[in-house]
């Protein structure tokens, strides 16, 4: 996080990965470096979802 | 070239080739440039028990054992959790060299993974000829990739919202989350194309995407480049960006294999201000929050917690 956001200007949407394979990694993440973090495996949609809205795109409802 | 030419039957055919088009019946030959790229014949001189698959043309993940023929192509590879070797600068029939990935990459093993074993050890035969002269039995050595790198390929993403997926290593998730969004993203009606950009060649990860539900989907192999580095990447990525684009897909998903401070090329990707001003959003993967880092965030947040609880 620190290397995208003070070394190439990024701003990610979210994180995801092994880091958010639990509520702690999550919350870590969410709470300690102010991103959106989903799992992909256990949480797949929201993820998508997460990155749809930022995408500011337009798409059919959520399922 | 055509001198010392002979006809050798393959039993295998590496993913690295595929854009050779490559029947299992080649014509070969012993002067082999050593280069990046250059399709080569070997035979597989080791059995071993782990990491012992090879990725076919086809996709599919072929066992692989001693005295197996394979068509491969050289290249170097510089993995986290992987082998490491380098192309050599001089190579004839005999000599042996070892693959370096299951994608088909071949070259001289300079590293080890011990969780992968010792890469299996192949005697070269000789390099591929294609005929590429209607009429004449003029054999070129073959290379990877349907056509060459363009490295002043402009970017033009013709207003396509692109979704760039870095990691802080390899097996970080990167391609797991990609899939997850490209399902999710065809799952609400939009048109998804995926690309990987940096990375050493193998297509299990644009395969994947393209089961995940990507409409088209490319890899810096169909360019000609078997290894990526800081000096092709972004030209690699412009130009898959900008052939995607031309498709007019919805929105754009790219990989940037291995992390973001490997050799591949990633950080020279997103040190170049077009490609970073065409990221509409950037996804990071991120490996397990290390022990002490998790331990020290924790016993932070007790600490301002009882600070807040005095005050």
């Amino acid at each position: 996080m620190k290397l995208l956001r003070e070394r190439f200007a990024i701003e990610p949407c979210v994180v995801t990965g092994p880091a958010t394979d639990n509520q702690v990694g999550v919350e870590i993440i969410a709470n300690q470096m102010r991103v959106a973090a989903f799992n992909a495996l256990s949480n797949g949609a929201a993820l998508g979802d997460r990155v749809i809205e930022a995408l500011g795109v337009r798409a059919a409802a959520p399922r | 070239m055509e001198s010392g030419m002979r006809s050798v039957v393959v039993d295998k055919l590496a993913s690295v080739t595929q854009a050779c088009g490559l029947s299992h019946e080649l014509r070969i030959a012993p002067d082999i440039p050593a280069e990046e790229g250059v399709v080569i014949v070997v035979e597989v001189l080791t059995n071993k028990s782990t990491y012992n698959t090879l990725e076919l043309t086809s996709g599919r993940m072929a066992k692989v054992g001693k005295g197996d023929v394979v068509a491969g192509a050289l290249g170097h590879r510089q993995a986290l959790f992987g082998y490491s070797g380098h192309v050599p600068e001089q190579l004839k029939p005999g000599d042996v060299i070892q693959m370096l990935n299951i994608g088909g990459v071949l070259g001289v093993c300079d590293s080890i993974n011990p969780d992968k074993g010792r890469p299996f050890d192949c005697r070269v035969l000789g390099v591929v000829l294609n005929f590429p002269y209607l009429g004449e039995r003029i054999g070129v050595p073959a290379r990877v990739g349907h056509k060459a790198l363009d490295a002043a390929a402009a970017l033009d993403t013709r207003g396509v919202p692109v979704v760039a997926l870095a990691g802080t290593c390899m097996e970080a998730g990167k391609t797991a989350a990609a899939c997850a969004v490209i399902a999710r993203m065809r799952h609400r009606g939009l048109t998804v194309d995926a690309f990987k950009a940096t990375g050493v060649s193998l297509r299990r990860d644009i395969l994947a995407m393209e089961d995940a539900g990507a409409r088209r989907c490319a890899i810096f192999t169909d360019l000609g480049v078997v290894t990526t580095t800081r000096a092709n990447g972004p030209a690699l990525t412009r130009t898959m960006l900008s052939e995607l684009a031309a498709g007019k897909p919805d929105v754009m998903v790219f990989e940037l294999g291995d992390g973001i401070l490997g050799t591949y090329g990633v950080d020279a990707i997103l040190e170049c201000p077009d490609i970073r001003a065409a990221l509409t959003a950037v996804i990071l993967s991120a490996n397990r929050l290390g022990r002490r880092e998790a331990a020290a965030r924790a016993f932070r947040d007790r600490a301002v917690r009882r600070d807040r609880t005095r005050h």
